[in-house]
């Protein structure tokens, strides 16, 4: 047999090799012992799930979940967060598991996790590949403040800190119901452009912005868009013309100035009578989090100056 | 300058060689990753699952599920994806008589990006399956395009190839922008830039049979690659039946491509450089070629996955960055060292 | 009773709409050196790809023995049939060995490689054609008559009996080109192949050949002996110029040379 034929033979060795392995490889993280049931919940992905007991050691795929976990008083339960958990500033000091949607496999697992709470966005893939390997995954997926404080109540009774959790809920429902009864008073409500970018990207119908806004007794000009996140053209826009402008940009260096320069612009509204708000932290009206009210707070503020001195 | 090529006596004991760098790479691949294993604990967790050995473990369960779940997985995948792509490469290559030929030029790419983008926007799920159907779909139209009165020349494929791939990008993006949905843009972009960050046994599992059978076939025919280099006219007048041996390298590189893409994405560089570089070193016979361009491209693809998992840690580079930057300065070395046997 | 290897039957050929070739017919026997001359773009070259069935005509046949070649698949009409086509480029990164090995594919299965016979009849053929010193040396380092050399030692290596050469001297000098034509003139005696030559230079056709086919237009104008067809006022019609046509002192063969006025 020549030299060539035995290394295609070993070639073909390996690839068999490979494949009987990958046909009869079981999941190792197999228990050996009948687990104790701690609780069977369904999460929002539809997904049944059991936990076999106290999360100890939890890993945050989103940082509004982190900030969830450290609001319900879990913050040492805590062992993995993403690059962008940034609040609580403690939180920055946990080991880092990846970004939004590259998650590290083999960091998660390293942890040794007994619960992975993620999001049906972020973490799609990533979800079942967790799953294959036993770990025990519950994804999040609030859509508007309604259910972000189902969530919280959620995390709570997985977590067995269902008191607590009620506690935020209670002091988030009270600044919530404040807001909702001081601009149920007002006679008419505002139209309002949130602006992600300045190529006049905006959260439609179905996005969590677009509730906030409904929340702080706003109109958003995009509710009669056809997805999440759509692209205004600029006819539309000018059609709308909403009287308040937020500058979810303005971190990237939209102000004021720099949007009543545009060209077009000038007979907006917004840009008329200076009601162009820039927002300097997003995370606290975008991310769908205990933070929440803060956010609703600053757009009904910006909204009704008048009712909130 | 090459007077002549290593001697052919050798060439078995090269291939040996490279075998066992593969397989060497791949070992010290296993060591490295995000969680530091130290070295000893690490040849412990592996050899507990020789069967008849008995050591009792004195680790993490999760290191088990880390080196046996997650890297040997991951490493197994790089290896058959690489040395799918660099046979894919050679064979191409050596099919259209083109040394810019790459495994995307007849319309794999542009297909498994359509497909996957179709699964992503509709939310179908099942990428992998998608992005596998859009690519062979994408090469038979391509070859039934190509294939005017009977007969497929290089050129023809390679123009219906551009052409069709043009169509098939526009339609992808204006998939994209309708999807209209900067998570959605994000994954398609993600999973265009090819990554084994997810591979599973599964993954390895589905690739193995599309990779056996392609590989024999392309194998087999090794030696009408051969005479395939000297035209269509004279391999013909040798008896050769061009047109049906066209087809059949066409469905067997194509296949084993859109397996690989389908598993991990695009992944650049790798078919297009690995079986240059073995030309250029070794000749254009491609019964030393095929086996040659597998072995340095699974190598090849397993240190690019390293470094893409590392260098960034916790966060992954994608591997066609990788593959993109080491390539492009080897392949220039390569070149200016052999001038005159440019193939 | 058929002692005729190929032979061409009313062969007409076309391209898209532009006729070549126009009810064709021409037969080679074993051991004949049968000159194909004629014009630039008179389908002396389409000829050579029916013959061998790269092209199929649109109309005629062409036999091989008793068998059509329609009726054969490509190997089988490669172990009959072999090819040396016009000026060949090699692919570079081969040896002439190899190149020359590669006439042995008619005889082997897809899937085979070839065995230590083929190899043997590789040496043989390259010994017959005097290429056996270049046999390591790459090809596309070789001369161009070194190179036509080896193209002719692979068709050998196909153990042919017919063998078509499709001008097999242009862009060779002087001494390379009498050295091919020396060499085909051997091998068509000593192992009796039916020889078909196509030729741009009419004197060297006139010199080597026992039968001299003329084409005009895509028709044979005229087949016969040399001095048949080398004759002024033939050259004249096809190929529109004045040519003194002049025996050669040592065998009395025609040589057509251009007049002095």
């Amino acid at each position: 047999m020549s030299p060539r034929r035995i290394s295609v033979a070993l070639i073909a060795l390996t690839i068999i090799v490979l494949g009987l392995t990958a046909c009869a490889s079981p999941p190792t993280a197999a228990p050996t012992t009948a687990p104790a049931v701690f609780i069977t919940v369904t999460d929002d992905a539809g997904r049944q799930v059991t936990l076999k007991g106290l999360p100890t050691r939890i890993v945050s795929l989103a940082p509004s979940n982190t900030e969830v976990l450290y609001a319900l008083g879990l913050g040492d339960r805590v062992v993995g967060v993403t690059e962008y958990c940034d609040y609580p500033p403690e939180a920055k000091q946990k080991p880092k598991i990846g970004g939004f949607v590259n998650i590290d496999l083999e960091k998660v697992i390293g942890l040794d996790p007994d619960l992975v709470l993620a999001t049906n966005i972020h973490a799609g893939a990533v979800v079942s590949e967790l799953q294959k390997r036993g770990v025990t995954v519950v994804v999040v997926e609030p859509k508007n403040v309604d259910d972000v404080l189902a969530e919280i109540t959620f995390v709570g009774k997985i977590t067995a800190t269902s008191d607590a959790a009620a506690k935020l809920i209670a002091q988030m429902k009270t600044r919530i119901d404040a807001i909702a009864a001081k601009t149920a008073t007002a006679k008419t409500k505002p139209r309002v452009f949130y602006e992600i970018d300045k190529s006049l990207y905006t959260p439609g119908p179905g996005s969590f912005l677009d509730d906030m806004i409904i929340k702080a007794g706003g109109v958003n000009i995009a509710s009669d868009a056809q997805s999440a996140y759509p692209q205004l053209s600029l006819e539309s826009f000018v059609l709308k013309d909403p009287e308040v402008i937020f500058l979810g940009d303005h971190p990237f260096g939209e102000t004021p100035d720099t949007v009543k320069a545009r060209p077009g612009w000038a007979n907006i509204s917004a840009v008329k009578n200076g009601r162009i708000v820039p927002v300097v932290d997003v995370n606290i009206v975008s991310r769908p989090g205990p933070r929440l009210v803060e956010g609703l707070e600053l757009i009904a503020r910006a909204l009704y100056p008048e009712l909130f001195q | 300058m090459h007077t002549t090529y290593p001697a052919h006596q050798h060439r078995g004991l090269f291939l040996l060689v490279a075998t066992f760098i593969v397989l060497a790479t791949g070992a010290v691949a296993v060591t490295i990753g995000s969680v530091a294993i130290p070295l000893e604990t690490l040849w412990r967790v592996i050899a507990a699952k020789i069967p008849g050995m008995t050591i009792a473990p004195t680790w993490a369960p999760s290191w088990e599920t880390i080196v046996f779940d997650i890297r040997l997985p991951r490493i197994a995948l790089a290896a058959l994806v690489g040395s799918a792509l660099a046979t894919s490469g050679a064979t191409y290559q050596g099919l259209l008589r083109n040394p810019l030929a790459d495994p995307y030029l007849i319309g794999v790419s542009a297909g498994a990006a359509l497909g996957a983008t179709i699964a992503i926007v509709f939310s179908f799920g099942a990428i992998s399956l998608f992005a596998f159907i859009g690519a062979i779909g994408a090469t038979t139209l391509i070859y039934a395009l190509a294939r005017a009165g009977g007969r497929t020349t290089p050129t023809t494929l390679i123009l219906a190839g551009v052409a069709l791939g043009a169509f098939l990008s526009a339609i992808t993006w204006f998939l994209m922008f309708k999807g209209d949905s900067a998570f959605r843009t994000q994954q398609i972009i993600a999973w265009m830039m090819g990554s084994f960050s997810l591979g599973s046994w599964q993954d390895v599992a589905v690739m193995i049979p599309y990779l056996g059978i392609g590989w024999l076939v392309l194998y087999l025919n090794a030696r009408t690659l051969n005479v395939l280099q000297l035209g269509d006219v004279q391999a013909q007048q040798l008896g050769v039946p061009v047109e049906r041996v066209t087809m059949i390298l066409v469905a067997s590189a194509s296949l084993i491509t859109a397996a690989a893409v389908a598993t991990s994405g695009i992944i650049g560089f790798v078919g297009l450089i690995v079986p240059h570089a073995v030309r250029l070193v070794w000749g254009p016979d491609h019964r030393f070629l095929l086996p040659m361009s597998a072995l340095i491209g699974a190598t090849f693809l397993i240190l690019a996955d390293t470094l893409a998992r590392t260098l960034l840690s916790p966060s992954e580079l994608p591997v066609g960055i990788i593959t993109a930057f080491c390539g492009a300065p080897f392949f220039l070395y390569l070149l200016r060292r052999n001038r005159e046997t440019l193939i | 009773m058929n002692t005729l290897r190929l032979r061409a039957e009313g062969i007409s050929f076309a391209y898209q709409d532009k006729s070549v070739l126009n009810e064709i017919d021409l037969a080679i026997k074993p051991g004949e050196l049968v000159g194909l001359i004629g014009p630039n773009g008179s389908g002396k070259s389409t000829l050579i790809k029916c013959l061998s069935r790269v092209l199929v005509p649109q109309r005629g046949r062409v036999w091989l023995d008793g068998h059509t070649l329609a009726s054969l698949d490509p190997q089988q009409i490669a172990r009959h049939i072999a090819v040396v086509p016009q000026a060949v480029e090699l692919p570079p990164g081969f040896t002439a060995f190899e190149i020359v090995l590669m006439g042995r594919v008619p005889h082997l299965d897809w899937w085979q490689n070839e065995n230590a016979r083929d190899k043997e009849i590789a040496r043989a053929a390259m010994e017959a054609t005097g290429t056996w010193s270049l046999a390591e040396r790459l090809v596309n380092q070789l001369s161009g008559g070194e190179r036509q050399r080896v193209v002719i030692a692979r068709a050998l290596a196909q153990e042919p009996e017919v063998l078509l050469l499709d001008e097999p001297t242009a862009h060779l000098d002087v001494k390379h080109q009498i050295e091919v034509m020396e060499l085909v003139r051997r091998l068509n005696r000593e192992r009796g192949l039916a020889v078909l030559v196509v030729f741009h230079d009419l004197n060297l056709a006139a010199q080597y050949c026992s039968r001299l086919v003329l084409f005009k237009e895509g028709r044979v104008y005229k087949a016969g002996s040399p001095r048949e067809v080398i004759a002024p006022d033939v050259l004249r019609e096809v190929y529109g110029i004045e040519l003194l046509v002049i025996p050669h002192p040592q065998n009395q063969r025609p040589m057509a040379v251009v007049g002095v006025t």
